[in-house]
């Protein structure tokens, strides 16, 4: 180590450059990679509901019934409810024709995508009980009698009523179910949250000016559901809906689909997309068949107005940001560690010739990397926390609001966070600087000793 | 006398895409232990490439060395021969070869360092081989403020610090004028007459070769006498 040290002393003209460009990157790689880690992070926690062998169909208007325009329908001879009543019935008839395939399990809506588990995140604040302050819940609306908790495989916990009885929702929209965690948080213990009513902080009117508030009953408690990909949550609201609206569809609707256990949904996928044209009611066509989790990147949901695309877009881009800068600052500091390494052919030629092995000399260089890389990242953690504590930047956690969850990961702790991607940060720059030494390096040490020391 | 260098048939062919050029051939020399041997000739007739090939630093076309008793076998490992270089071969080099960003002592240190010496131990054996080739006053000193005769010292106690039985010297007066040049030799006679190394020394200068206990000439890659 002292003689490391020496050495990296010995040639701090060059060195203090190499440090000055190690500093940078780390820097930006951090504020590039923070987002995306935590993002990662969460995609890949327990989405508290079966998402394996989910699929999502969306079906096509291919033969005109009404006029479209801008977003508003133009009904010419029948009513609006008959309409919907139409629309139901053929989405009845395209649930069936699924329901005939031999991979299907179960079949249900999806309203838009609206508040659905893990696509996006409709919250609603209601106040709580014998409380001054009101908590922000992801509300979900789903269809009832249309198998909607099978399909998504959420679980009852032990003491609610079954799957197909939250399904089945015999009290229409006043009922509702909740999630383990909110039943804790507004009642102390999910099993007593059970039949209690929960003023929901509406009212509704009668036509004549009286306002009479929304109480809901508390159907049932499900276990926690990640209601986004890009956060941590696990208060959800399922809310029943009593029928399909015709004005949530427009051109498009969408069905879920529940695969049978052992079914391949990569496969199940491909050939239903194959076979698309295929499953069709009066009006309407399935034209894709896509994984539920690629649902919100691989569909267009921009005829859904509540959808917040922006949180895929931003994550996209800042992939597509963060890899644009990655790979430029990696390529930068992969070359320039190359020409200082290809540098010292000579003097790894005379290391040689005085009884130092390959080995030696290539542990000695990226020994001289690695003192580098982790001094750099003493430098850059410094800066980061001043960057962080002036407000310049932030760590990327969830704001922690007293109204919202807490997150018990640790994302939202800040010491830890700061560790980890710090952590992170070093394993990509100590990898990175590695391929800038090892090649090279490798490349000198098997020159002959002789041609090494002709190399000035 | 007991052979501590012995070269059998030695050929060295270079080839590239167009041409292939015999830099030795046939060549065949024992050194005996304590020998101050030269070998002369004209630039280009394979006097650095025998030596080189001596110090186990280029590898032979054909033929077989024997270094110290031991036959070098072509499959040796590189962690072998690392180890033969370091305890039995010390270079001399007419660029002295120094690393030019550590100082006198850290590179006169460095066979010891690769032997495993701790740097106490190190620094004192150091000191003792600067002190001898007259450089104790330049120790922290880096090559590049070193004249071409002091940077030569530096190699030349660099050489001797790890005690090898054999030390190689390519023109190391070279790139010296010619005073420096007879202060060099003066240290290496040294070398040879009070600590029995033997020597083998690469030049084309007759005046220093004939201090020298033997000469062998070469001429196209061929042992002339």
């Amino acid at each position: 180590m002292k003689q490391i040290l020496k050495n990296l002393w010995s040639q701090r003209a060059q060195n203090v450059w190499l440090f000055a460009e190690l500093v940078v990157v780390c820097f930006v790689a951090w504020t590039q990679i923070d987002p995306i880690v935590v993002r990662l992070f969460y995609q890949n926690q327990p989405a508290g509901f079966d998402i394996d062998r989910l699929v999502v169909a969306e079906a096509r208007l291919y033969k005109t019934i009404w006029q479209d325009t801008h977003g508003s329908i133009e009904i010419e001879e029948e009513t609006y409810d008959q309409m919907s009543e139409k629309f139901t019935q053929e989405m009845k008839q395209l649930k069936q024709h699924l329901l005939e395939l031999d991979e299907v399990a179960y079949v249900s809506f999806l309203d838009g995508i609206e508040g659905y588990p893990r696509m996006n995140k409709h919250n609603w604040e209601i106040p709580l009980p014998n409380d001054t302050i009101g908590i922000d819940i992801p509300w979900c609306f789903f269809d009832i009698e249309e198998d909607f908790f099978e399909t998504f495989g959420i679980q009852p916990i032990p003491g609610s009523p079954s799957q197909h009885e939250l399904s089945m929702n015999s009290g229409g929209g006043q009922n509702l179910i909740i999630t383990r965690s909110l039943a804790e948080r507004i009642y102390g213990s999910a099993e007593a949250a059970i039949g209690k009513k929960l003023d929901s902080g509406s009212t509704y009117g009668d036509g004549a000016g009286n306002k009479y508030p929304i109480i809901y009953t508390i159907q049932g408690v499900v276990e926690d559901v990640a209601a986004r990909t890009d956060e941590y949550s696990t208060w959800m609201a399922f809310c029943p809906n009593g029928r399909l609206y015709l004005s949530d569809y427009q051109s498009k609707a969408r069905l879920v689909i529940r695969l049978k256990p052992g079914v391949n949904m990569t496969r199940f996928v491909e050939e239903q997309t194959y076979r698309t044209g295929e499953l069709a009611s009066e009006h309407y066509v399935i034209c894709s068949f896509v994984p539920y989790v690629d649902a919100p990147k691989n569909m267009d949901f921009s005829d859904t107005p509540d959808y917040n695309a922006q949180s895929d877009y931003d994550f996209n881009l800042s992939v597509a940001t963060a890899i644009f800068f990655l790979i430029n600052l990696c390529l930068g500091v992969i070359g320039t560690f190359w020409m200082q390494t290809k540098r010292r052919t000579e003097e790894s030629g005379i290391m040689r010739a005085f009884g130092a092995t390959k080995r030696r000399i290539m542990g000695m260089f990226l020994a001289e990397g690695f003192v580098l890389t982790t001094l750099s990242m003493l430098i850059t953690c410094v800066l980061y926390l001043n960057y962080v504590k002036t407000g310049l930047g932030e760590l990327c956690i969830n704001p922690q609001l007293p109204q919202c969850q807490p997150d018990p990961t640790w994302v939202a702790d800040k010491p830890l966070h700061f560790c980890i991607l710090a952590g992170i940060v070093y394993v990509i720059i100590c990898i990175v600087v590695s391929i800038g030494i090892a090649i090279p390096a490798w490349n000198i040490v098997r020159t002959k000793v002789v041609e090494a020391l002709r190399d000035e | 006398m007991e052979t501590i260098i012995k070269l059998t048939g030695i050929n060295k062919v270079y080839r590239t895409e167009e041409i292939e050029t015999q830099a030795l051939e046939n060549v065949n020399i024992d050194v005996q232990k304590g020998e101050f041997l030269s070998v002369m000739g004209p630039s280009g007739c394979g006097k650095s490439t025998l030596l080189n090939i001596m110090g186990l630093l280029d590898e032979p076309t054909s033929g077989e060395i024997e270094l110290c008793g031991t036959k070098i076998d072509k499959n040796l490992s590189d962690e072998r021969l690392a180890e033969f270089r370091n305890r039995t071969l010390g270079f001399v080099f007419q660029s002295f070869h120094l690393i030019s960003s550590l100082n006198v002592i850290d590179n006169v240190q460095l066979p010891l360092m690769y032997r495993g010496v701790g740097y106490s131990e190190r620094i004192k054996r150091a000191k003792e081989v600067i002190e001898r080739v007259g450089l104790s006053h330049r120790m922290k000193h880096t090559p590049v403020q070193l004249s071409g005769g002091q940077c030569q010292r530096v190699a030349i106690a660099r050489a001797i610090i790890g005690n090898p039985e054999i030390i190689l010297a390519d023109e190391p007066t070279g790139n010296l004028d010619s005073k420096m040049g007879a202060d060099i030799l003066g240290l290496l006679k040294q070398l040879n007459e009070e600590d029995g190394r033997t020597i083998v020394m690469v030049t084309h200068n007759e005046q220093q070769a004939l201090q020298t206990k033997r000469i062998i000439k070469f001429l196209d890659g061929r042992q002339i006498m």
